[in-house]
């Protein structure tokens, strides 16, 4: 059930630049607005980092809205996963394969939004696997199903606005009966 | 123990319940759950696609949106009063009546589909297939591949609806199938039967139904087919 009748969510999730704002770009009929801050986390070379979240949005032929969430992506921020998480249609979680444990990573997210992924569909997005290898896909698809989780993992770069078309088509195939 | 049964010993048969109150159908649902360590046959609830269903002729509140699709070839009437021939189960519901009937059913359903099955040549062609986890990177070659990966998540395909589905040949579709199998990543349902290939339990968390009309919309707006 979506939120209202004219309005629709697809999430976007991921760890501090992992590509959510990058994505939502990619698509989005406006320019995302995003609710970026200084990043005072040295450990992440990027000088604006999200703290809010990032909106876009696309006109259906109807006049309806799909809007496009990039949520926050620490922990901290949970308690807003849980209100964008209603009424959404699916969620894309965007793994940055460069940082210390990304399995860690995608367990937080599967925890996090466990609810909507039950609910509805979800894909799982790997970046940055050419400089970092290590987990590989396989790695990401048996921490899934130890979680009981069923649903595309596969390496993608955001960059390409192409491959954020194939996350939505997958993730609307979950959708379709 | 007779052959018939030994044959069918914890086939895989689907259920679903129509027409009646919601207390009702949670209480036999949640009986058929707690007798499955009893019962000649591994039960399952599934409201789309059922191979024996309930239907109840009781009076008072019905369960809204009970109402069922399913071409379901047995029938089990439930109800305080036998109003019917045929099977039937009393209530309020005494659970050592609702395995005998089961297992009865069982029987009598597993056979029906044995006989159906054993048309030459006409199954394999139209076994449907399901993912049972996702596969390896190996297998996963190329947007096309994971496309008809993601088809048959969560649900049975003939490799002919998957091929039409993905839009990609029907060689193409059913090499990679036949790999996905070979490599133990699926669920082979062959119609007429219930019983999966392979014993894992495919049953997928029920996902919230989204408007067709909705998700066409949204494809046309991103410009994917």
């Amino acid at each position: 059930m979506s939120a209202s009748i004219n309005e629709h969510k697809i999430l976007f999730t991921g760890t501090m630049g992992a590509g959510k704002t990058t994505a939502i770009s990619a698509v989005s009929e406006i320019a995302p607005i995003s609710t970026e801050v200084r990043n005072f986390d040295l450990s992440v070379s990027k000088a604006l980092t999200t703290v809010g979240l990032d909106y876009g949005e696309l006109t259906l032929e109807n006049g309806e809205k799909l809007r496009l969430y990039g949520t926050p992506g620490q922990r901290r921020f949970e308690f807003m996963w849980k209100i964008l998480s209603r009424g959404a249609l699916g969620l894309i979680i965007l793994i940055d394969n460069s940082r210390a444990d990304p399995l860690a990573d995608l367990d937080m997210y599967l925890d996090g939004f466990a609810d909507l992924i039950k609910r509805t569909s979800c894909v799982i997005a790997v970046g940055k696997m050419e400089g970092h290898p290590v987990p590989d896909i396989d790695a990401f698809a048996q921490r899934m199903e130890g979680k009981g989780v069923l649903c595309p993992v596969f390496p993608a770069d955001v960059r390409d606005p192409e491959q954020v078309l194939q996350l939505l088509d997958l993730l609307l195939i979950q959708l379709e009966s | 123990m007779p052959d018939a049964l030994l044959n069918t010993l914890r086939a895989r048969l689907l259920f679903c319940v129509d027409g009646l109150p919601l207390r009702d159908e949670l209480v036999i649902k949640s009986l058929v759950r707690l007798l499955d360590h009893r019962t000649h046959h591994h039960w399952i609830y599934s409201p789309d696609k059922a191979d024996l269903k309930m239907i109840g002729n009781t009076d008072g509140d019905v369960a809204s949106g009970s109402e069922s699709a399913t071409t379901a070839e047995y029938i089990l009437r439930v109800g305080r009063i036998k109003e019917h021939d045929g099977p039937f189960l009393s209530l309020p519901v005494n659970s050592n009546e609702l395995e005998l009937v089961l297992n009865d059913l069982g029987i009598r359903i597993s056979e029906s589909k044995r006989d159906a099955s054993a048309a030459p040549n006409q199954a394999a062609s139209s076994n449907e297939f399901s993912l049972l986890r996702w596969p390896s990177a190996a297998l996963l070659t190329g947007p096309k591949r994971t496309k008809l990966a993601t088809l048959i998540m969560g649900r049975f395909l003939s490799a002919a609806e998957l091929a039409q589905r993905a839009n990609v040949s029907m060689h193409e579709c059913t090499s990679y199938l036949q790999e996905l199998q070979a490599n133990g990543y699926l669920v082979v349902n062959v119609p007429g039967s219930s019983i999966a290939q392979n014993p894992a339990d495919t049953a997928q968390p029920v996902k919230e139904k989204v408007a067709t009309g909705l998700l066409s919309r949204i494809r046309s707006r991103l410009g994917l087919k």
